[in-house]
């Protein structure tokens, strides 16, 4: 373990428990999916997400040790106990643990934007300008660039050289993504405190919206493309505004909502949050606005309108220690290994690509910014990641185009599943070399604290 | 109702419970019994309002289940002791066989009057006893503790029942294993289970998991982490033992009793568990309640009314069988039999669980009689507690005067207009100053 890192050294004893622990654990769910092989519905789920908690969270803790980053143990306890390896998660039980995502994505969004401070907005504005206008330019065109020149090793390889360029283009959209989750992930468990942390947060949050944007106008413009009998239609971007600006009013009510409560009431935070999470999420999504943004904006409101801003992330924080264990744990049993061994090749170059790009362009941005050192040198090592914010592009992407559904999904799995391995551990190594690990005060955990 | 509004609203149950727990606690909260989310649910149930309908109730049948099953890993973690006080065995063995005693009275009678009244098969009418006999079998602790706690009652008479009271949990859960055990094994188990091995099974993971979630606890000092270790080892306890088709409840009611017995850190897991009890508690009441429906009225009506007269019976009986423990030096009055008929939370659950488990007829009457002892408790039960304790002269005269407190919506409601009336007051505006034209 690093010795910047915000976690104690703990005793031999504690691991040999942990570890005895973790035996017990995959002990008790191996024997009952081999002795009752079928699908379990909600006792396989119940099971499942017990199962996920707390083999991610043993599991974290015991490589934790080898200075590996927690939130990478929680997608191998998911790998291992997934449909393809122990096969002791069943991928009902993944789809069933659906809410457990929305409910994470709510809580992250809240998170980012109650960790979006207008004076930090203030002193990041040019380093965040350039980075954002190097990242969304560059990353997109080298990514849809390389994905046309490696057409022939994926399932793309006999597609007209017009829709090749448009599916090439989304994949250029999907390949700026980056990963709240795996930032927050990273966060609560090094409590950082520096340039990098301020400058991670604020890019990635932006990045979020930039890409949300960007979807929306690169699908309006190649739908004519891959859908000879569709024109470019002006409604979608209607739409998008009509998303942005709904999400965005209801991200501020919310956050006024919010607000309120923190400082009349205040308690029970958890049950709130999940109610929110789970309840809201699934509004958001039915009126189709985009929860992302309004829980964003309703973070944002409570961090530069009020004074509750730190309570929210203190219980945000809280919900989501456990939260977040499932949600990675769940994105490392969807893993499809069979898939990534089949374009395992192509997406690893694809991968490869990207990272390189982020890399250059994160140095070229900084420059440009005149950044810090510390920030020109590791500044792109929070921009690796991608997660679940990756794959809900792809979806969006595979909905609307039907054509190229399986094919586009099957890309983004394989090259989000190596991007969120990699991604956490190059960030952790980032923060580690900047001293920025451990240096924020951790949140209080008093013994008595209850649920709420 | 869609299911996602009907966890919505059940969150929002659950926040209300947990507000009101941690403001009050158990003194003076609502009914005793909790009984009013139980009258809620019928309510706004598909048999009446038709609020919640069928096809919702029926997506959060597993869910209810594993409700339960963690209600259980609570009473499990604290059972045996009362305010931190281990209970004495005398006095857990006494609770365990006067809760055995009114099961066995309750369900032998039931029994005896479908045989005569139903068709039911030997199969049917043993559950339909062993259901009875669960429901009927315990004398909520909440209630007890509520009146013990609101009149500050003090003495022997008032441990001796807050211990047996504690002490009767373990019945209805033995029982519910008991019936798990006897359900047709699911098709989908590659190996088959006697009763025996399924009962043993239940008793190796409660433990093993128990083991394992007090080691765990007790070298994590972070209270987040313990949170995430409690809840990964009672989901998947409930869920593993399910999935063998055993009693999720059976398993995390001796997985609670393990943990307990065996953490260092006893007080702050009973501490921690506890705070989830009314969180969990009011959402399955509430769905207890929309769940129950007596579609043939002529056949349960005499099944319920002979079920609750012998539980009285066994409760009175159990009244005799404290004056004797006691002896000579405190006086007992004849409300006491009376004041032991509060059934709650964990009878009504188990009516529920049962519901659940059995279905038809027989899961239909077991939660009918659970909702009736419930509501009948809260009637008579508190009153007579208090009347028993005072003439035992353990509560003192000013709490034994204390007026009985509004029920929680009207004080929720006066509490609103005063507030209401108060802000008025002090808005810098008053349009009561303006002079009139």
């Amino acid at each position: 373990m690093s010795e910047t890192s915000a976690a104690p050294t703990k005793p031999l004893g504690t691991r040999l428990v942990q570890a005895a622990a973790l035996i017990v654990v995959f002990g008790l769910l191996l024997t009952a999916t081999r002795l009752a092989p079928a699908e379990a519905g909600v006792v396989g789920t119940v099971a499942g997400l017990g199962f996920l908690l707390l083999a991610g969270t043993l599991t974290s803790e015991l490589i934790e040790v080898l200075g590996i980053p927690h939130l990478t143990g929680y997608l191998f306890a998911g790998v291992l106990a997934g449909p393809d390896v122990l096969a002791l998660i069943d991928r009902a039980t993944i789809v069933q643990l659906g809410p457990v995502n929305t409910l994470a994505l709510s809580l992250i969004a809240l998170a980012g934007g109650a960790e979006l401070h207008v004076e930090l907005l203030r002193k990041t504005a040019r380093s965040l300008a350039w980075a954002s206008l190097f990242q969304h330019t560059v990353v997109f065109v080298v990514s849809a660039v390389a994905f046309v020149l490696l057409a022939g090793l994926t399932p793309f390889a006999s597609m007209e050289s017009s829709a090749l360029w448009a599916v090439a283009a989304l994949w250029g959209v999907v390949a700026c993504t980056r990963s709240p989750a795996a930032l927050l992930g990273i966060i609560a468990q090094l409590r950082p405190k520096g340039p990098l942390t301020t400058f991670s947060i604020a890019f990635i949050m932006l990045s979020d919206v930039i890409c949300i944007v960007m979807l929306t106008f690169a699908m309006a413009i190649v739908r004519p493309l891959l859908d000879p009998t569709a024109a470019f239609s002006i409604g979608d971007l209607r739409k998008l505004l009509l998303e942005l600006v709904g999400s965005v009013s209801l991200g501020v009510a919310l956050g006024l909502a919010l607000t309120i409560y923190l400082k009349l009431i205040g308690k029970n935070r958890l049950l709130v949050l999940v109610a929110l999470g789970v309840g809201l999420g699934e509004l958001l999504h039915y009126i189709q606005f985009d929860a992302l943004l309004a829980f964003l904006v309703a973070g944002f409101v409570v961090r530069n309108f009020s004074e509750q801003g730190p309570k929210l992330l203190e219980a945000v924080q809280r919900t989501g220690a456990i939260v977040f264990v499932v949600f990675f744990a769940v994105a490392g049993a969807k893993i499809d290994l069979g898939v990534l061994a089949k374009v395992g090749a192509v997406v690893l170059i694809l991968s490869v690509v990207r990272a390189l790009t982020t890399i250059g362009a994160a140095r070229l941005s900084s420059r440009v910014a005149h950044d810090p050192p510390t920030l020109q040198r590791w500044g792109w090592s929070s921009m690796i990641s991608q997660a679940g914010f990756a794959m809900a592009i792809a979806l969006v992407v595979a909905r609307a185009f039907p054509g190229i559904a399986e094919s586009f999904t099957t890309l983004a799995v394989a090259a989000t599943s190596i991007n969120q391995t990699v991604g956490p551990i190059l960030f952790k190594i980032g923060l580690d070399r900047v001293h920025e690990s451990g240096a924020a005060e951790p949140a209080s955990e008093r013994p008595t604290d209850s649920l709420a | 109702m869609s299911p996602i509004l009907l966890l919505t609203g059940l969150l929002g149950l659950a926040y209300f419970g947990t507000m009101l727990v941690e403001r009050r606690g158990a003194r003076g909260f609502g009914l005793p019994s909790g009984t009013e989310f139980l009258l809620l649910g019928l309510l706004i149930g598909p048999h009446f309002m038709g609020l919640i309908t069928s096809a919702g109730l029926a997506s959060f049948g597993g869910l209810t289940v594993v409700a339960l099953a963690w209600l259980a890993f609570v009473i499990g973690a604290h059972y045996g002791w009362v305010r931190g006080v281990r209970v004495p065995w005398p006095s857990m063995l006494l609770g365990i066989a006067l809760a055995a005693l009114a099961a066995l009275f309750a369900g032998s009678a039931a029994v005896a009057v479908a045989a005569v009244s139903t068709d039911l098969g030997r199969r049917e009418l043993l559950l339909l006893g062993l259901g009875v006999g669960a429901v009927s079998a315990e004398t909520t602790r909440h209630a007890v503790r509520w009146v013990v706690e609101r009149y500050s009652a003090e003495g022997a008479l008032t441990r001796l029942i807050g211990e047996a009271s504690e002490a009767d949990d373990a019945v209805p859960i033995v029982i519910l294993a008991a019936i798990a055990a006897l359900m047709p094994t699911d098709t989908s188990l590659a190996l088959s289970f006697p009763g025996w091995a399924g009962l043993l099974t239940t008793l190796g993971i409660g433990a093993a998991m128990g083991a394992t979630c007090a080691a765990l606890f007790d070298v994590e000092a972070r209270t987040t982490q313990r949170w995430g270790i409690i809840v990964g080892t009672g989901l998947l306890s409930i869920g593993a033992s399910m999935r063998l088709g055993l009693s999720g409840i059976a398993t995390t009611f001796v997985m609670g009793i393990a943990a307990a017995s065996l953490s260092r850190q006893r007080a702050a897991l009973e501490a921690l568990l506890t705070t989830t009890e009314r969180a969990v508690m009011l959402p399955a009441l509430l769905l207890a309640g929309a769940h129950v429906w007596l579609p043939e009225r002529a056949v349960f009506v005499p099944i319920v009314l002979v079920a609750v007269a012998a539980r009285l019976l066994a409760k009175l009986l159990a009244a005799r069988a404290f004056r004797r423990r006691l002896g000579r030096d405190v006086v007992t009055s004849r409300w006491l039999g009376f004041g032991l008929m509060p059934a709650g939370v964990l009878s009504v659950t188990a009516g529920f669980a049962c519901a659940l488990m059995i279905e038809g007829l027989v899961g239909q009457v077991v939660l009918a009689v659970a909702a009736t002892h419930a509501v009948l408790g809260e009637i008579i039960g508190p009153a007579s507690l208090r009347r028993a304790l005072r003439a035992a002269g353990e509560i003192r005269g000013s709490a034994a005067e204390t007026p009985r407190p509004l029920p929680a919506p009207v004080r929720v409601a006066r509490t609103l207009v005063t507030r209401a009336a108060r802000l008025r007051r002090e808005l810098p505006i008053d349009d009561r100053s303006e002079p009139e034209t």
